[in-house]
């Protein structure tokens, strides 16, 4: 059975009125509309992508019929330790979700579970396949992807591998350290942050979930993983944060979990894998242990550009590092990997939140931060903003800014990567279903 | 079977049942085989593609053209995705050095492919012959027309479509005829 969370009724009728665009009062649109509008503005921008930025900005709800038959569907790969709830409300229920799901095309989609007053997309189940659908008209297919051959198995403590690495896509492996981040216990998490009220509901819900993981385990897992051939290119290593001793224990921690990773690798006879931390970017030094215990590159999330909007939204990280400091810890890190080899990403859409409220602004800005990175040899990452119960965003009743935004966003974007000549390869359409700017690039 | 949304609508798209030589140029080894593609402009791009093959097994796919992208983001990777996204259609041509014959199917591209038997078996046939391959994906193609491209053939079928029959003009020559082959 099935029962929804508290859903503030955070509606676009609310909201949608105090956005503009080149100054103008940005007008009040439904989904359809909006979809509309986009498809005809912005042709550049292929409808599967478009479409897919959309499910995760409004969310999609499934029927009775989809959702039993996805969870009697074993060979679908299901939602396990998810580092963030990504669902507009809080779902409870004994019937499995899943990760992500793609398009014909291989644009993957996040899937983000939304209540009813949100009018999300459908996903139904009609002639045997799973369609994304709204207003009686079906929209695509749909694919899920298959499940990993090591998610049934246990490492040798008897811990489930599909709580120590969860696959996004197809062919990345998500390790999350901690399901805890410290910047909470003190009410520093970033504002759009629900990580520790996810892992709340997950203790609760019981089951095989582990908040922190551990070495052995790791290796295991990566080296069950390794086996399947012509599958995983990418592992992240991302979780909460751990600021104490100028987060010397987080980053003994990852880099044990880095080590297992590459002793995993070896044993396969491969020199490494494509490895990459995320977190808070560490000294120059202990990067340099990073890439000799074998990590590709280094991941860093700004979530908002701008030192300002950036110590709203991130009080942790500014209390705990600082803008000035991130900023060089950054360009060390390239320093350190080298070009590209670096990944900068911002949760877009959070500056709609706190910052701006003319689109056009907000994309400037932004874009103004895309460009001082990729200057600096960094390539760009990034997710786009869903509100979930339990973030501060979530709590005063924010909703996720207009589908426009990101239009304008990801063509601007692909300028400046075309302009720099850097491309980001770690937050690829196989590995990262947040946002079509990792589908878009493909194009380029 | 393929389905497929149009027009908010499940559509199904039956293969056409391709021609034995068809089938027999794609599995020679010795045949040329071109995979046509445009952009979201219609500028075309024709290249040689030996990784293609006819799915034949009983499954889903059946009767589908399965070609496998070598190389993430290249010109064809890209214009498949387009072509997807603005419901067009590609072309697969065959050419025959040894006995000059030609076929041409037109199709839709279907589905990409990451995973699954059909990938695993394309990635173990190419790492046989090219093990240090890295494929980005596998694009099913759903044929929906067939021409016999051989050069007779296309005479003929010129020469039928339309009344008088083509042939009947052959008799008004231009004058280099008359001067290459003599008048009778």
């Amino acid at each position: 059975m099935t029962f929804p969370g508290t859903a503030l009724k955070a509606v676009r009728e609310d909201t949608y009125n105090k956005w503009k665009l080149g100054g103008k009062p940005y007008p009040v649109m439904s989904r359809k509309q909006e979809y509309q509008h986009c498809r005809e503005k912005y042709p550049q921008i292929p409808k599967s992508m478009l479409l897919k930025d959309h499910c995760v900005n409004i969310g999609v709800k499934f029927t009775e019929t989809a959702w039993r038959t996805f969870d009697e569907r074993k060979e679908y790969k299901q939602r396990k330790g998810a580092i963030f709830q990504k669902d507009k409300y809080s779902v409870a229920s004994n019937l499995a979700l899943p990760v992500d799901f793609r398009f014909a095309d291989g644009t993957s989609v996040l899937v983000c579970v939304a209540p009813e007053e949100k009018d999300p997309y459908i996903i139904d189940y009609i002639d045997d396949r799973f369609w994304l659908m709204a207003d009686d008209e079906v929209y695509e297919e749909i694919h899920f992807p298959l499940k990993p051959k090591f998610y049934d198995k246990q490492t040798s403590k008897g811990t489930l591998m599909s709580q120590v690495g969860m696959c996004t896509n197809v062919r990345n492996i998500h390790i999350i350290p901690y399901h805890h981040c410290h910047y909470f216990t003190e009410g520093l998490q970033c504002r759009m942050c629900d990580m520790d009220h996810c892992t709340r509901m997950k203790l609760k819900l019981g089951g095989a979930f582990k908040i922190r993981i551990n070495e052995q385990d790791t290796y295991e897992l990566v080296y069950e993983a390794l086996k399947e051939e012509g599958r995983f290119k990418h592992i992240f290593l991302t979780g909460g944060s751990d600021p104490r001793a100028d987060f010397q224990e987080e980053f003994d921690f990852h880099l044990a979990l880095v080590n297992a990773v590459t002793r995993a690798a070896r044993e396969h006879g491969v020199e490494s894998c494509s490895t990459w931390p995320i977190m808070s970017p560490v000294r120059k030094d202990q990067m340099k242990q990073f890439q000799d215990a074998g990590a590709a590159g280094f991941g860093i999330f700004f979530e908002i550009w701008g030192k300002e909007k950036w110590e709203i939204m991130c009080p942790g990280k500014a209390k705990h590092v600082g803008w000035e400091e991130w900023i060089k810890r950054t360009l060390d890190a390239v320093e350190v990997f080298g070009k590209g080899n670096v990944h900068c990403s911002f949760v877009a859409g959070t500056e709609m939140m706190y910052g701006y409220n003319d689109i056009q602004d907000a994309v400037t800005d932004t874009l103004a931060g895309c460009e001082f990175l990729l200057q600096n040899g960094c390539s760009l990452g990034d997710t786009i903003l869903t509100i979930e119960p339990g973030s501060e965003l979530y709590n005063t009743g924010q909703m996720e800014p207009p589908l426009e935004f990101y239009c304008k966003l990801v063509l601007g974007r692909n300028e400046l990567i075309k302009k720099y000549g850097i491309i980001g390869k770690m937050c690829w359409y196989d590995t990262m279903p947040y946002s079509m700017n990792a589908d878009i690039t493909r194009l380029l | 079977m393929p389905k497929v949304a149009r027009q908010g609508r499940i559509v199904e798209m039956d293969p056409i049942q391709l021609s034995e030589p068809f089938k027999g140029a794609m599995n020679n080894p010795d045949v040329a085989k071109l995979l046509t593609t445009t952009d979201e402009n219609g500028i075309p791009h024709c290249v040689c593609k030996h990784s293609m093959l006819i799915v034949e097994d009983d499954g889903a796919y059946h009767g589908c053209i399965a070609y496998l992208e070598l190389i993430e983001m290249s010109q064809s990777y890209k214009n498949m995705i387009w072509t997807f996204n603005l419901n067009k259609t590609v072309a697969i041509t065959t050419y025959n050095p040894v006995d000059l014959t030609s076929y041409q199917v037109k199709g839709v591209p279907y589905l990409y492919l990451m995973e699954g038997p059909l990938w695993q078996q394309m990635l173990k046939n190419v790492w046989e012959v090219l093990p240090m391959a890295e494929p980005a994906g596998a694009w099913l193609i759903v044929p929906t027309e067939e021409r016999d491209e051989n050069f007779s053939t296309r005479m003929k079928a010129e020469d039928e479509r339309f009344y008088p029959p083509h042939r009947e003009w052959l008799q008004f020559r231009d004058a280099s005829y008359a001067r290459r082959y003599g008048t009778k």
